[in-house]
């Protein structure tokens, strides 16, 4: 598991966020990300996701059920995988994120799961 | 003269600066679920995101000092953030496969009301909004 601190240098202390890994018998990759993303740890909360999808990856899984708080710098990550990733899906979503999801036109590209 | 939205009594009203750094937005989410911790969450979910899609704003395009004030009235509660750089907020409309421009679509949506004030004449802006704490969860907006 990655510690994700949005900057380690600041004085402020910055969104703090983890982001786990499995595999499924089904082939999809689930990507696990717990806390929070905001501005601040945005880019590195990208890089561990990119480190974890890889190329050629097919079917990957968002599990969001630890996820206290993101914003759209953090829906843009998200994003930013289901643009390379033929299948991307989230799984339990907050019901206040599928609204956030409605309301900014993203639930057709960040499906969840049925 | 009151602002718009906000009735002259009985009104609280707390403010706090923060820096043009990015951890600038994690705090100020913190500061308004600190200062409104007694409101009904669904209320408070939209009220931190939509501080956080100001705050971004802020950071990114101004990368400059910026404040967020809290005002309470019976009803209504109005978050203003005020920054003191340069550049006017641009609602646009992304598209599905967009990654960027969904911050003020999420305040629009969020909001009850919300708009954008500048002084004539002085660097910076304000980006406010306001939502009706009567009941339980925001309605529509009017963008105004």
């Amino acid at each position: 598991m990655d510690e994700l601190d949005g900057d380690k240098n600041a004085n402020l202390e910055g969104a703090r966020a983890t982001v786990d890994h499995w595999s499924e018998d089904d082939g999809a990759v689930v990507i696990q990300v717990a806390g929070e993303i905001d501005m601040s740890n945005a880019a590195t909360v990208q890089e561990a996701i990119d480190q974890v999808a890889e190329p050629g990856a097919e079917h990957l899984v968002f599990d969001l059920g630890q996820l206290e708080f993101i914003d759209s710098s953090g829906l843009a990550v998200l994003l930013a995988v289901a643009r390379r990733v033929p299948r991307v899906q989230l799984r339990n979503p907050s019901p206040f994120l599928q609204r956030v999801l409605e309301v900014t036109g993203l639930s057709a590209t960040l499906p969840t799961e049925p | 003269m009151p602002p718009l939205g906000v009735p002259a009594e009985r009104t609280e009203r707390d403010c706090r600066r923060f820096s043009g750094a990015l951890p600038s937005v994690t705090s100020a989410r913190r500061f308004v679920v600190d200062t409104l911790a007694q409101t009904p969450k669904p209320v408070l979910d939209a009220i931190e995101l939509m501080v956080a899609e100001l705050a971004s704003n802020c950071v990114q395009h101004a990368a400059a000092e910026f404040e967020v004030c809290i005002v309470r009235t019976a009803g209504l509660l109005r978050v203003e953030v005020r920054d003191f750089g340069r550049g006017l907020p641009v609602l646009r409309h992304p598209d599905a496969g967009d990654l960027r421009g969904r911050g003020l679509v999420i305040v629009k949506e969020l909001a009850d009301e919300w708009g954008v004030a500048r002084d004539v004449g002085q660097a910076g802006k304000m980006v406010w909004f306001t939502v009706h704490t009567g009941r339980a969860e925001a309605g529509h907006s009017q963008p105004v």
